[in-house]
This record gives structure tokens, sequence and C-alpha cells, in this order.
């Protein structure tokens, strides 16, 4: 019979002679005769490990550790194992079953740091499986930590897992990019660039964290690199552009936001962005051109603010610039800015802008004939009419020459006079129309709608005077009216007065498809003898030969002088009372104008034809009777907008053609012919009429397409973009030139690069600064603590339900002696109020029990510090530090904590003995002197 | 069978007899020690504590006196116990005290005498210190000025003679009938009657230094004591002493509101709730509670 007190008692005065040996004999003896006992068995395997018997101390204490386990001790457990692993730190079976056990506690971070020397473990070993199965057990404790998930794309290269590891990646790329974490997006990369592919935007991240960091010329060129493959790709493309502006290449920065319009054109924050590097670049002008271009735009979208203050740039930059003046006039009062419109230039800006306005709108005019085939556009925008040009500049002329093959006078009466009022009533037509020609509606948009049916109404205000003209003409009551001219120079009022108020609210001329060519001026309107002025005999195809500067008619050239345009259409306020259409170069010509149905021979033909070849601003205008001639009727030449498709071309020709029969014949005859001609010729036209400017325009802007593709290294873009061009204008030596220019770039470039520069870029940034001050996935390896302020926060808010079990776990570390695990536990436990103190006072006494007073007393005293410290913390608190002292021998100090506690609470655990037994033992102990204390000798009594 | 065998106490907790024992380091306490000890330390000169009636002025003028080592302090203490005491009276008693052995008749060969003694205390590297108790009783101008002529003492640099006055407020009256006097005090610290969280701990600690085993008075009842005693200690220590007594004499283990109330009652201190008396009613109130309490000791 083994007597179990005997045993212990005798292990017990065996190990306070130090005579281990012999105290594990008697628990040998004691767990052999109770093995049920794990306490025994507990303290035989601490004794073993003491003893430095490793393998056997392992051995019990695993007994020990499956017995707590299988009874559900997890936490004794975790103890156990622990002291396990202290024992042999190589046992990976321990870890596994470490953490396996603290995430059955639910503590997470525990777990996580179990696996976490697991996986550096694996990794040292070069066991990137295990290392990326662990890992993935980590990750589905904490889901979003992104270390883990770079470190499972880390592993999975390792295995030649490419795909993998590419998807993982990108995955922490994402977030990380989410997360504005430039700097870790460049660490990242910097590790897994090898499984990027150079196409598409993989790196696109990184050249936008380098750009973002600062380091601008690196994204710079990662940029240029991405773009070689994928040169119209928007996002490379847009952080190429913003590479360029903060590198300050603005020049690079417009040809590539230039690049981008082209595929996005309606892009208003491209366009902006592409002003705003013009602006930047100090190319002022360009960046005013395409402002002009694109203004209505930005005023359909409702930017009038930023129109405004690209053009207050502009102001500044151009301070003498009159379409800039203009432009911002128009779009401070579109703002509601009135105060910004008193400046002295704007209303001749304005004026400058009416003259523009009616070059475009004739140009557009002309643009319009490219509609064959198509339905012609019945709204023609007319500007406000509030600011006539005409009233603010009576002595301003604008003048246009028209080169017509018609003799008449015109008219002198002032546009002032010619053009009535808004007002329905006044409309001078009013007898034979119904309908109000125009309307102002409550937007102050008038909208003229012009109903064709009242053509026979139409009258010119000229003179009444036979003109030239008429003496050539052949009057014929039943020609159609001679509108042509009245309406050409109706459209000339209306487009002059649209353009009078570029942004502002407009004049809406409304043109409503009908059939046949009507004019909005009805032939009583026109005077007998204008009508037979107008009347011309166009039954020769040739009847017009346009060549300028001589005029083909007597008196061809129309000067509208003087109000020479009498346009009593209500509502059309013209934009000059005084109009003259002075084409600058009096070589605008309409060649080979055929009037089809010799209808159109009237006289209303030939101001139509002298609308048509509006010299404005040095353009040509090349009509090719082609284009005139399909209408049917023949009464209009000029009103393209009227056409309807079915008036297109040959068959409404055919249609009308019985009461012309001299040009039914001649159409006949020619048709086809004339249509291929009209198609080529239409082309030509556009562009013509697209004025050079719009010509070089074009060109320019493939040209620079051409520069971005060069800038970029992109030279069989270059080439193949030049070869177009050239093919579409072989006569532009300066293409041949670019082209030559593309060769030598390209040679250049072949030599300067001699192999991938993008891996030199990312050996050179493997010394930048930037990446040593990141820890990202460094300090995985390196640290088995949480390596990460991220990861850190997950895991402590993972842990903070989890509270009771670190106070728990750190309990059992404290009673088997794992003091600093006991004090990692406390410090997690100590986050929960409740917990706080206890934790604080565990924590104190686990330093002393290692003999860290300092330690200890940091601890205490930084407890007493709290402010939300209760009396009964501050007593125990007190009463720690008062024992400290104690056994430190202070005993001074000692008593001085613990008359604090007494001072609370007399009977506050055995503070009142501890007191006692201190006053006796510093000779304060009084209890013997019953009387009074007090030097009886000192005393005396007076 | 006294209470102190019922309560399991060693010894009596609420005697108003001086016990140094049941010294009460209280926040106010060791605040005025400090200063008094800083005054002696620094050859200040003179130092007046003032309090009420049962403050513990008495009680910090042993407590100080123990604090002065023979080795470093050449200490006295003189209690003055009635008001008809001469200079000379005081001065030979002072003399003596200091160890001056045959102190002559004479008073200026006695202050030679002094000063002699003074030296020699100087030459020993210590300090001479004399405390008076119950100061306000020196109602003469001769008298406060025979203390200015010791406060004279001194050689070049430095007081040869520290003296610290403990007494009523009245002594303020004292001190004013020689203004040079007055102007010689360095330091100056009234001790207050005690608040409800200090007085609690003033009973807990007198308890525990008595031998009690566990609180013998319920939560309530310390807050009316304090209320009672206005928080004057001698006055707690009636109350409480008498509160034991009756709930001895009721079998009770511990004092109750009730008993407390019945106690202020035969006290004569439920009409007399001090903390809120004006000024001079608690001066007349106080003169009574002193009457009672010499009634209470006498009885005792």
């Amino acid at each position: 019979m083994v007597n179990k007190e005997k045993l212990l008692a005798n292990a017990q005065k065996f190990i306070s002679k130090g005579q281990i040996s012999k105290a594990i004999g008697e628990y040998e003896t004691l767990v052999g005769a109770f093995p049920r006992d794990v306490r025994n068995r507990q303290k035989l395997a601490e004794l073993l490990s003491r003893d430095k018997r490793d393998e056997e101390a392992l051995k019990e204490y695993e007994a020990v550790a499956k017995n707590y386990t299988e009874t559900g001790f997890y936490l004794k457990a975790i103890a156990v194992f622990k002291q396990m692993q202290k024992i042999d730190p190589s046992r990976l079976d321990i870890y596994h079953r470490l953490a396996e056990l603290n995430e059955k506690q639910g503590l997470v971070g525990n777990a996580l740091t179990e696996y976490r020397n697991l996986v550096a473990y694996y990794e040292q070993h070069q066991r990137h499986q295990e290392a990326a199965d662990v890992l993935e057990k980590m990750l589905e404790l904490d889901p979003d930590n992104l270390n883990l998930v770079a470190k499972i794309a880390e592993c999975c290269m390792a295995l030649d897992q490419n795909d993998q590891a590419f998807e993982k990646f990108q995955a922490v790329v994402g977030a990380l990019v989410a997360k504005g974490d430039h700097a870790k997006v460049i660490k990242l990369y910097d590790h897994f660039l090898g499984i990027c592919p150079e196409e598409g935007t993989t790196r696109l991240p990184l050249a936008r964290a380098l750009l973002n960091s600062g380091s601008s010329s690196k994204a710079l060129q990662i940029l240029k690199n991405l773009v070689k493959h994928s040169p119209d790709d928007a996002e490379i493309n847009r952080c190429l552009a913003d590479a360029y502006v903060a590198v300050e290449d603005f020049a690079n920065a417009r040809l590539t936001l230039s690049h981008l319009l082209k595929h996005r054109e309606d892009d208003l924050d491209l366009r902006e962005y592409f002003l705003r590097v013009c602006l930047d670049a100090g190319e002022a002008e360009r960046a005013r051109d395409r402002l002009e271009e694109w203004k209505d735009s930005f005023v359909e979208y409702g930017r009038l603010a930023a129109l405004r203050d690209f053009y207050n740039e502009l102001q500044a930059v151009l301070p003498g610039d009159p379409l800039v003046a203009a432009t911002l006039a128009d779009v401070h009062e579109a703002l509601g800015d009135s105060a910004s419109l008193e400046t002295p230039e704007a209303p001749e800006k304005n004026f400058e802008t009416a003259a523009n306005a009616v070059l475009e709108m004739a140009i557009d005019d002309v643009e319009a004939l490219d509609m064959v085939g198509e339905e012609a556009s019945p709204d023609v925008e007319v500007p406000a009419l509030d600011k006539p040009v005409s009233e603010e500049h009576p002595a301003e002329e604008l003048e246009l020459d028209l080169d017509l093959d018609l003799d008449f006078d015109p008219p002198t009466q002032q546009i002032d006079d010619v053009v009535p009022s808004a007002e329905p009533d006044s409309d001078p037509v009013g007898e034979s129309e119904p309908e109000p020609v125009a309307e102002a509606d409550e937007d102050l948009e008038i909208e003229m709608e012009v109903n064709l049916d009242d053509l026979d109404d139409f009258e010119l205000g000229f003179d009444g005077g036979p003109t030239p003209a008429e003496a050539d003409a052949e009057a014929d009551a039943d020609h159609e009216p001679p509108l042509a001219a009245a309406q050409e120079a109706d459209d000339f009022a209306a487009d002059a007065g649209d353009q009078s108020l570029v942004d502002g609210p407009g004049i809406e001329l409304e043109l409503p498809e009908v059939d046949g060519l009507d004019g909005f001026v009805t032939a009583e309107q026109l005077e007998p003898e204008a009508a037979e002025q107008a009347e011309l005999s166009a039954a020769d195809e040739d009847w017009i030969e346009y060549d300028h500067p001589e005029p083909s008619l007597a008196d061809d050239q129309l000067e509208l002088a003087d109000g020479e345009l009498d346009l009593p259409v209500e509502g059309l306020e013209p934009a000059s009372d005084e109009l003259e259409l002075s084409g600058a170069d009096q070589d605008s010509s309409i060649e080979g104008l055929e009037l089809a149905d010799e209808d159109l021979d009237s006289p209303a033909e030939e101001p139509a034809l002298a609308s048509e070849e509006l010299s404005l601003a040095g353009e040509e205008l090349d009509l090719s009777g082609a284009e005139l001639g399909h209408a049917g009727d023949g009464t209009s030449l000029a009103a393209e907008e009227f056409f309807t498709p079915d008036e297109e071309l040959s068959g409404p020709a055919d249609d009308h053609a019985s009461g012309a029969a001299p040009a039914e014949t001649t159409l006949a005859a020619s048709e086809e012919l004339e249509e291929l001609e009209a198609l080529e010729e239409l082309d030509e036209l556009e562009e013509l009429a697209a004025g050079p400017d719009a010509g070089s325009r074009q060109i320019e802007a493939e040209l620079e397409e051409v520069q971005f593709y060069l800038q970029q290294g992109l030279f069989d873009d270059a080439e193949r973009l030049v070869h177009t061009l050239i093919e579409a204008r072989p006569e532009r030596p300066e293409l041949q030139a670019e082209l030559a220019g593309i060769e030598q770039a390209r040679l250049a470039a072949a030599s300067e690069v001699p192999g991938d520069a993008f891996v030199d870029l990312m050996a050179d940034l493997q010394d930048d600064d930037l990446l040593e001050a990141t820890g990202f996935l460094d300090s995985f390896a390196e640290s088995g603590q949480a390596d990460d302020d991220l990861t850190q926060k997950l895991v402590s808010e993972l842990d903070s339900a989890d509270t009771e079990s670190h106070y728990n776990l750190g309990i059992a570390y404290k009673e088997m002696g794992l003091y600093d695990e006991a004090i990692a536990e406390f410090d997690k436990a100590a986050q929960d109020p409740a917990r706080h103190l206890d934790c604080i006072t565990l924590t104190g006494q686990c330093h002393l029990e290692t003999g860290a007073k300092d330690e200890a007393l940091a601890v205490f005293k930084s407890g007493l510090a709290n402010p939300g410290l209760s009396d009964l913390g501050r007593m125990t608190l007190n009463f720690e530090l008062g024992m400290l002292h104690q056994n430190s021998g202070e005993l001074l100090e000692a008593l001085e904590y613990f008359q604090l506690v007494a001072e609370q609470d007399t009977f506050f655990r055995d503070v009142s003995e501890l007191i006692r037994s201190l006053r006796k033992q510093l000779g304060l102990d009084d209890s013997n002197d019953d009387g009074p204390q007090g030097n009886r000798d000192r005393v005396s009594y007076v | 069978m006294s209470y102190l065998k019922h309560y399991g106490l060693d010894r009596e907790p609420f005697s108003n007899a001086p016990d140094a024992r049941f010294y009460f380091n209280s926040d106010q306490h060791s605040q005025a020690l400090l200063r008094l000890m800083y005054a002696v330390d620094s050859n200040k000169g003179l130092a007046v504590l003032v309090g009420g009636v049962g403050t513990g002025k008495t009680t910090l003028a042993r407590r100080m006196l123990d604090n002065l080592p023979e080795d470093r302090y050449e200490s006295s203490l003189l209690v003055m116990v009635h008001s008809g005491i001469t200079p000379e009276w005081i001065l030979t008693r002072i003399a003596f005290q200091l160890g001056v052995r045959e102190p002559a008749g004479d008073r200026l060969k006695l202050l030679k005498q002094l000063y002699t003694r003074l030296l020699e205390i100087e030459d020993e590297g210590r300090r001479a210190v004399v405390l008076i108790d119950e100061a306000q009783m020196l109602q003469s101008r001769e008298l406060m000025e025979e203390f200015r002529g010791l406060l004279n003492l001194e050689i070049p640099g430095k007081k040869l003679l520290n003296i610290v006055f403990f007494g009523l407020p009245e002594l303020e009256d004292c001190l004013a009938l020689d203004e040079p006097l007055a102007q010689r005090v360095a330091v100056k610290y009234h001790l207050r009657s005690m608040t409800v969280d200090a007085t609690t701990s003033y009973i807990k600690y007198r308890l525990q230094v008595a031998g009690a085993r566990h609180m013998l008075y319920d939560d309530p009842v310390i807050p009316l004591v304090h209320r009672y005693a206005g928080g004057v200690p001698r006055l707690i220590n009636t109350i409480c002493d008498n509160c034991l007594f009756e709930a001895y004499l009721c079998k009770m283990d511990k004092v109750d509101s009730r008993i407390a109330h019945s106690v202020a009652g035969d006290l004569g201190l439920l009409q007399m709730p001090l903390t809120e008396l004006p000024r001079d009613r608690v001066k007349d109130d106080l003169d009574e509670i002193e009457a009672m309490l010499e009634r209470l000791e006498q009885r005792q």
C-alpha cells in the first residue's frame, strides 16, 4: 500500500534539498500508483524537465495534455503544450496542436501566432506546399488579412503555380489600391513582377502607385512600356498623361490626351484635362481653338463654370483675343454674371463673334450639302437676338460678297427695319401667312418656324428696279418664285443672327421638311420686279459657272451693304443691319453648278447660288451643280435643309421633270455621272466647307497622333497612320517627311534600348527608399509577432470577444510557471475593462515571480495612474505595492502603502496585521505602552 | 463584561486620552507635520499651528515631538495649563528644558545661560526646538515680547532656537499683541474638521488599532457620526465610544443608526448640526462641547 502523503512529503523534502532525481523517484512511484492523478504526473514532468530529461518530460507532459484535452480543460492543455513547446521548439506537431486548441478556444490571435511560426518554419525549409496549407488555414481565421493572401501567392509562385499566384496577387493589389496604399503596392510588385504579364493593365497599379508616391519618372517608364502593348487602353493612356503632367512634360501629356480623345471624344472631363494641359503647356491658342470647338458641349452639359474658368484663364493669357473675350462675355451672360459683361471689349468682341458666326453658319450651310442621302436636320440654331450686333455697331459692316449670276439692286433697307421684332403680330407677311413665322417662347428662345408653303409670299426686299439679271433672265410667270436668293439671304440673316450670340439663348430656326422647295417667303412678298429678276433660265447645266473673282453675271456680286437684304420675315432678327458679304477672297466660286431642272431657271436660284458661294474668310466654296441640280422642283439650291431625301438627287427631279423638260433631258443624260461626281465633290466640299483650317486641323490632329505613337515607341502604329494619311493626302509633302522621321526614330530607339528597361527599373526600385520604408512581406517571415498594423488590428478585433479566455489562459500559464506567456495573455485580456485591474495585478505578480521587480513596480504604478480606478482597485494595487516592498525588505515603504490601504479600509485583507507586524519590525510597536506617548522629560506643564 | 470583550477589542478605540498608537495620519495632519518639520529643519524661528477644539493639535504636537530624535534635536514640549504665567517663569522653564542645569534667577544671567546652551546645541550639530501647546494661553504682551527676545538669539545667518505654537484660533489674538512677533511667523497651518471620508478612515483606523476584527458600525452610521460631531475628531471619539457602549448594552454586534441617533440625542447634539452653523454659534457650541467633554472625561 503506497502512502501517498508520505511520498509527497518525501518528494517535497527532496525538492527543498535540491535532490531532484530523488524527488522524481517519489513522484514516479506516485504516478505509478495513481495514474489518473494528473497533478502528480504534471509535477513529475516538471521535475523531469528541470533535470534535463526532456524526452521523458515531454512524454509525461503529453499524457497530461491529452488528459486535459479529453476532459475539456483546453486552456490547461494549451499551457501544457506551451510548456512542451519550450522544451522542444522544433516539434511541429505541437505548433499544430496549439494552433488548433487556441482556435477551438476562440483565441484567434494565439492560433495565428502558432500558424505563423509554422509558416516561418516551412518557408525556411522550402516546404512551400505545407506553408501554403497553413496559410490557407490562417486565411480562414483572418479572411481580410492581405498579408496572408500575398504569402499564399508567394508560395504558389515558389511552387510554379503562377496562375494561382497571379490570381492572389491581383486580389491583394486590388485591395491595396482601394486603400490607396501605394508603398505596399510597389512592394508587392517588387515580389511578383515576374508573374505579371507585360501586356494589359496588370502593371498599371504599379505605375499609378509610383506616380502617387512621387516617383513619376519611374511610373512614366513603366507606362511607356505598357502603352506599347496596349496603345489604345484608356486607363493606361490616362495614367500616362498624368505621368507626363507630373514630370511637367505637357507636350507629351497633350499628345497622349489627344490620342485618348480620339477614342473618347465625348468625355468632357478628358476635354477639360486636355485644355488644362494646353494651358499649362502655354499653348493658349490651341486651348482657345479647342474650346471654341467644344464649348457647345460644355454648355449642353452644364459646365458653364468650367468654361468660364477656362476663358478667364485664356483672357489673362491672350488679353487681346476678341474671340476669347466674346465667348467669355457670352458665358458670363449665360451664367447670369452680368457684372462681368461690363468690360469695354465685350461689344466689339460680340461683333467679332458674330462675324465668325456668320462664317461658321455659312460653312455649316455648305456642309449640310453633305447630307445627301440623309435627312437634313430641320433645325438651325439661331442665337439670341437680345444683343444684335447691328444695334451696337451700326457702323460696322459685315460684308459678304456674293458672286451671283443675277443682277439686282440690293435693298438699302437697314436690317433693323428689315427684320421685324419677334412679335408675331408684326409679321409683314401676315396677310398671307396664317402661321407665325416665329414666336418667342418663354425661354427667350425664338423658334422660327418657316413654312415652306409660304414660299409664294417670299419677298426679297430689294429695290424694285430691274437688275441686270432681269434682262438676261427669261421671265416666266409659271416659274417657281425666285426664292433661292431670298431664302439664302434669309438663311444668312438667320445665321448671322444665330451667331451673333453664340451660346446665349438663341433663336432656333426650325425648318420643317416639306415637299418641294418652298421658301419661307412667299412669292407675294417678292416685288414683282425682283421676282422677275430672280427668274433664271437654268436650262443649261452649265448655267452658272462661278469663276472668281469675275462674276458670271453682269452684276453678280451681291453687295449686301446698307441692308440690301430686305427680309420681312417676322422673328428673324439679323445680327447685323448691314451685311456686306465680302468674301475675303473673291475666288470663291461655285463651279459646275448644274441645275438639272429647268424650273430652277428662276431668278431665285441666283441668290441661292450666291449664297452658296459665300466666300467667307477665305474659304472656298465650290458648289457643283450636281449637288444642287437634284432638287426636283429646282426651286431651291441654297436651302439644302429643305431637302428631303426624296427630293434629293434624281428621284424627285424626275417627278418634277414634266414641268421642266429641258432640264430633265439634260439631267437624264448625265444623271449617273453627276451623282458620282457629286459624291466625290461632296467630300471635297466638306473639307473645303470646313475650310483650310479644318483640313489642316484634321491633318494636324492625325500628325499629333503620329507624334503620340512616336513618343511611346509605337513606330508601327505611327507608320501605319502616316501611310493612311499619305493615301488620303498624297499632295502633302510633309507626310513623307514624317515617314522618314518615324524610321529615324525607330532606328534611334533600337540602338538606345538594349534590353528590358522595365526589369532594370525594378532593379532600380530595389534600392529605393520607398521600398525600404515598407514592411510588407519581409516582416512576415522575420517576425513571429503580428507583423503589420493592419494584422494587429484585425487580430485585436477578432480577439476582442475572447478576453476571458485570454485571462483564463494567462492564469493557466501563471500556474505552470510560464510567466512570459501569462503576461502576454493578461495583456490581451486587459482590454476588457472588467478584467483590467485583475490583469494588471496578475501581470505585476508574474513579473515579481520572475524577479523583475522594477517591471512589477511599473505595472502596479501604471495601474494606480489610471484615472478611472475604483477605490477597490486602488486598495488592491496599494496592497500589492506594499507586498512588493515588504518582500524587497523595504519595510518603511511597505508600511506606507499598507497604511494607504488601511486608511481606506482597515479590514482589507490582512492589512491590519501587516501594519502591526511592520510597526513592530520597525520599532514602532507601541502596544505595550498604554500611556501617553512622548518623552515625559521633554514635556513640561507650565 | 465590558464592551471591549463583547466586541473582541484589545483596548478602547475611541478614548480621548492622548495615545500615540491611535495617531491617525490623516491627510491634513500629515501636511501640517510636514510644514512644521520644514520650519524647524530650516531654522525658520517661529511656526504656528491653529485648530479648533478637538481637531488634534495636542496629538500633533506630541507626534511632532516624537519625530524630533534627540540626536538631532534638543526639543521640549511645554503645555500651558493656565494663563497667569509670567515671562520669567516661562523663560526659566524653557532654559531648564533645553538643558540649562541651574537657571539663574536674574533674567540677564538666565538669558546668557540659555544663549550659551543654545550655542552648545548648535555646536553639537543639533537644533533647539520648543513646542508650546495651548499657546492661546499666552495672553500678555510681555510674554509675546519674551518669545520675540528668544527668537532673537541667533548667530550670524542662523537662528539658535525654533519655537512652534499649537493653539486654538485665539492664538492669533495673542500673536497680535506683539506685531513684530506676528511678523516673525514663518509657517502657519490651520487644522480643519474632518470630511466624511476622513472620518470613515479615522474610525476604521482606530478600530483596527484597538484590535477589532471587523467593522463595528453600519455603513449609514458613520455619516451620521460625522454630522453630529461636525468632523471634530474628539467629538467623533465621544460619539463612537458612546455608540459602542449603547450597542453593547443592547447586545448588538454592530452599531446601527438608531443607536447613533440615540447617543447624539443624549449628548445634546441633535440640535447642533455644527457643520451648518454660523461661525459665532459654532464657537459658543464648541465651548459647550468642551465643557461636555470635560464632564465626560471626569465621568470616565
